[in-house]
């Protein structure tokens, strides 16, 4: 890989809850570890997929990350430099996020030129029709017209509105968009469309995005690479293809495994991942996944494996696999 | 859980104690008793010579202390009025708002409830619209106007109910009307909408597709869960009935303890106000501090925060 | 393998002020004792409808059976009381449904929930009833089954909330789940322990299930027949062999285009152009007509019938008659 600086870098960044209790909350009654220690890059124009299941922290990852809720541990670094309260205003105006539920993530009481309009409102000293000017050919290529503007968020359907907020997350010409689920609650074919817009506007906008997602074949078409999360902690990250073809780590491989495929042909008959989603309230030593792995050995309930580089440009994090474990 | 208990019990007690500590500072700054006790044209010394007897030439902390210091003993001082323990003049005129209390308190409820379910099930309905606008009157008008107003059509122009006094229990037909009133009125809405919002929700569709019968979804599967934020204002009303209590009193004549306060209050009565104010803020945090503890009984979701 | 479920031309509409919305507009379909018949579709196709049609499981303020028959147990369930269809509901025919954790009550226990459909249809005491949701706990793989009896919904994970909701469904030994979108709702490593528990079941008991759901792998994974539904009726049915092989109807061909896919790199994905149009009652066209890349004028005047293809599929396209009739002419 060039030495570019990456865009983005998350050292070491942590988000720890805590619990209290006691007649005036003064106790803690333990530590929800959503995000534990995470170090990540993302280099300039490159799409970061990242997938995970409920409670694995990529939600709060992403707030974290666009300083939404502040870290309890670690740092942020934007274009090589730290986000730190002086740096934070130019960050959050280069730094956009693009939302799940289309329902709620618009005010159902702005109209949409205003809503495309806030992010103008706050960071620029744009006049009114200075403002349209802008947002007029941003809402054409997002595949809306100009008789939208007037019109409240309740008027539109679920894609319509998704595309109402992606045109308020480039409306300020960001440089790094945070895409939090953005099609999980769209049909099949609408989610195509958006999925083709995003496409094209990352392409012509020459963006980075962190792509966050439960469905591994979105997040596969849409990313570079691939990092996979389970309870706070990264398990796996590769570039796409080599993630599919030379899966390292069980619960990825689980994870592919239990994707319902498209093709009555390859009905799968592997045994599905066993238990639950474990709890992220102080979470036991060790590996994150060792309650559920078939492979889990003593060293495993004791020591937190490392996110290693096993292969060229390929990290996971487990004590045992060695390269090709394979899906 | 039973830290939960103790820690809400203890919240209440602090209340309380505020409450009237507040009333205790305010009493002092508000005026000489002296004033109602005496004639108008006594002279000085006498009220000196009074203030002094009673206290109240006394720096207010000590006067507070001492006050505090003798309750914990089970005295709550003498009336002025009355020169008698003010826990005894009290609890002559108990029974009469208790019991007229008691009494709208649970009809309001019962019938609160019942026409709101009523009015969420059919919804648009003839029913639920007639419902729905009185209760509109039920919270608006004013209870001594809505007294008045029953005592002139059934005492006066019918001449069905008598107009004064508690000696028989027709004498409880309008009054209970009228403290209920606005409770039941409030009741009726706010379970009407608590329904309606359960009666959206998927577990209801669930319970139908086990074949369980309509009533039951109504009153086992929707009731149990509309009752939660019903349940926060039924201890609302109680503070709005123990209040409206004093006004019906004196619209019909009620011999309670409603009307002894106010009187307290006109005459500064510091040990009647004080131990009147006392028994209403432990009333109406007693069953504030219930319909917390109920919220865990009713919500299991509530219950595993503690 | 027996048939036990006909469903005859149903019709269910809406009555929104003075709009009629056919939301089920003439569907027929029949179900056996093992089959798993899978209804798939996008938002407002209707499968959701046709689920609660069979039982009717709907607010009969607003919604109206029209047309149609649903024949199970020797009688049309759309022309039964209340009380009757009550004795089927949970009994005969149980429901599955989406958000586990909504679809439970979260006041009442685990066992206050499974117990109820026993006591109600079985004629067991409390006692049996608790020894009975004990077993089916366990046989729906709930780890501890004991402690969870007296568990509240909050307090189990969404997989062992959907685990209950299915106890819940077998309890009185059904002769059909129907089953509306039930992993959807749930993470991809729960929801693949959840289909393999339905397969399983669905083996077991001999029950036959309906399987309503907009994730073409998961009828793909689950189903032995699959309808596709699009604006009220069925424009295609065949397995899911024929049906990912060669798609007949433009509307399947579209969707399975439209899918991103773990094993084909896709540059684009194919877009059906337009979006869902609002019917109202009566429709004289194709539906699919605005949206369809092969409409020709037939296709506006006329709604085409579902054809029968020689192998058991079934297409509703005018385009399917002429690409048949093209060998003869």
């Amino acid at each position: 890989m060039t030495a570019k600086t990456p865009l983005i870098e998350l050292r070491d960044l942590q988000k720890h809850y805590r619990i209290n209790k006691g007649i005036f909350g003064h106790r803690t009654r333990g530590t929800v570890k959503a995000v534990d220690s995470i170090s990540l890059s993302i280099a300039p124009e490159e799409t970061l997929g990242l997938i995970g299941e409920s409670g694995c922290g990529k939600s709060t990852l992403s707030r974290v990350l666009l300083g939404l809720t502040p870290a309890t541990g670690g740092e942020v670094l934007y274009d090589g430099r730290p986000v730190n309260r002086r740096t934070l205003p130019q960050f959050r105006r280069e730094a956009q996020m693009i939302f799940q539920d289309p329902y709620s993530s618009l005010d159902p009481r702005m109209n949409i030129e205003d809503i495309i309009g806030e992010p103008l409102r706050v960071h620029t000293r744009l006049d009114r029709k200075a403002r349209r000017d802008v947002i007029l050919p941003l809402l054409e290529q997002v595949g809306l017209s100009e008789d939208a503007l007037s019109k409240y968020p309740h008027e539109f359907s679920g894609g319509q509105r998704q595309r109402i907020g992606i045109a308020r997350a480039l409306v300020l010409e960001p440089r790094f968009i945070v895409c939090d689920e953005p099609v999980s609650a769209l049909d099949m074919s609408i989610q195509a469309q958006i999925l083709n817009l995003f496409a094209e506007m990352k392409k012509t906008r020459r963006l980075t995005c962190l792509f966050i997602s439960h469905d591994m074949s979105v997040v596969k078409h849409i990313s570079d690479r691939i990092a996979v999360m389970y309870l706070g902690h990264i398990v796996e990250l590769a570039e796409k293809e080599e993630l599919f073809r030379n899966t390292l780590h069980p619960y990825t491989a689980a994870l592919m495994n239990a994707i319902p495929v498209p093709n009555p042909a390859l009905r799968r008959k592997i045994e599905p991942l066993p238990g639950d989603l474990p709890s992220p309230i102080d979470p036991p030593p060790g590996c994150p996944f060792q309650t559920r792995c078939a492979a889990a050995q003593e060293r495993c309930r004791r020591e937190m494996p490392a996110l290693n580089e096993l292969l060229p440009g390929h990290f996971a994090a487990c004590h045992f696999c060695k390269g090709g474990v394979g899906a | 859980m039973t830290k939960f208990v103790v820690s809400r019990l203890f919240k209440a007690v602090i209340t309380v104690w505020f409450i009237v500590s507040l009333v205790f500072v305010c009493t002092r700054m508000s005026g000489d008793p002296t004033l109602w006790i005496l004639p108008d044209d006594a002279p000085e010394a006498a009220r000196i010579e009074l203030r002094e007897s009673l206290g109240l030439d006394r720096p207010v902390t000590a006067q507070y202390v001492s006050y505090f210091a003798d309750a914990l003993r089970g005295d709550m001082g003498c009336s002025y009025k009355y020169l008698r323990p003010v826990n005894e003049v009290f609890a002559e005129s108990a029974w009469a708002t208790v019991s007229l209390g008691v009494l709208a308190f649970s009809l309001a409820i019962l019938l609160g409830v019942l026409l709101g379910v009523m009015a969420a099930v059919h919804r648009n309905s003839p029913l639920d619209r007639i419902t729905m606008s009185a209760t509109i009157a039920g919270y608006t008008v004013p209870d001594f106007v809505f007294g008045i107003l029953l005592i002139f059509l059934f005492s006066l122009k019918l001449r069905m109910l008598p107009s004064g006094g508690n000696s028989t229990a027709a004498h409880y037909i309008m009054p209970t009307l009228t403290l209920m009133m606005g409770p039941m009125a409030n009741i009726a809405r706010l379970t009407r909408s608590a329904m309606l919002d359960v009666l959206r929700q998927d577990y209801l569709e669930c319970a139908r597709s086990k074949g369980v019968p309509e009533i039951v979804v109504i009153f086992k599967h929707s009731l149990r869960n509309a009752l939660i934020p019903v349940v926060t204002i039924i201890g609302l009303q109680m503070g709005i009935i123990i209040g409206g209590s004093v006004v019906v009193e004196t619209v019909f004549a009620w011999p309670g303890i409603g009307s002894l306060i106010v009187n307290a209050a006109k005459t500064r009565d510091f040990p009647m106000l004080q131990y009147g104010i006392l028994i209403i803020a432990a009333a109406v945090t007693l069953t504030n501090t219930m319909v917390d503890l109920s919220y865990a009984f009713l919500d299991p979701r509530i219950r595993d925060n503690f | 393998m027996q048939a036990i479920l006909h469903v005859n031309n149903l019709k269910t509409y809406y009555y929104a002020g003075n709009r009629v919305v056919p939301a089920v507009d003439g569907v027929s379909f029949t179900l056996s004792r093992g089959e798993v018949l899978g209804i798939v579709g996008e938002s407002g196709c209707g499968k959701s409808t046709v689920a609660r049609s069979v039982t009717g499981l709907f607010d009969r303020s607003y919604t109206r059976i029209e047309g149609g028959e649903v024949l199970f147990d020797g009688m049309d369930l759309t022309r039964q009381s209340a009380k009757t269809l009550n004795r089927i509901r949970g009994k005969k025919i149980s429901m599955i449904f989406q958000n586990p954790l909504t679809s439970l009550n979260p006041v009442y226990t685990v066992a206050d929930q499974i117990t109820e459909v026993l006591l109600l249809h079985e004629g067991m005491n409390r006692r049996q009833a608790r020894e009975r949701a004990l077993e089916l706990l366990t046989m729906v793989g709930i780890p501890e089954p004991k402690a969870r009896l007296d568990d509240f919904p909050h307090q189990l994970s969404g997989g062992m909330q959907q685990r209950v909701l299915i106890a819940i469904a077998l309890a009185c030994n059904p002769q059909l789940v129907i089953a509306d979108e039930p992993t959807t709702a749930l993470d991809v490593t729960i929801q693949a322990q959840i289909l393999r528990l339905m397969d399983n079941i669905r083996t077991q008991f001999d029950m036959g299930m309906l399987l309503i759901t907009h994730n073409m792998g998961v009828v793909a994974e689950m189903c032995d027949r699959v309808l596709v539904m699009y604006g009220g009726v069925v424009v295609e049915e065949a397995d899911p062999l024929q049906l990912f092989d060669a798609p007949l109807h433009p509307y399947t061909r579209g969707l399975l285009a439209a899918i991103p896919s773990i094993e084909a790199q896709k540059e684009t994905l194919y877009t059906i152009p337009g979006t869902v149009p609002r019917f109202s009652h009566p429709v004289t066209c194709c539906r699919f007509a605005d949206r369809c890349p092969h409409c020709a004028g037939h296709c506006r005047t006329q709604e085409p019938p579902l054809f029968r293809t020689g192998d058991g599929r079934g297409v509703r396209c005018w385009n399917y008659l002429s690409e048949k009739e093209e060998p003869s002419q």
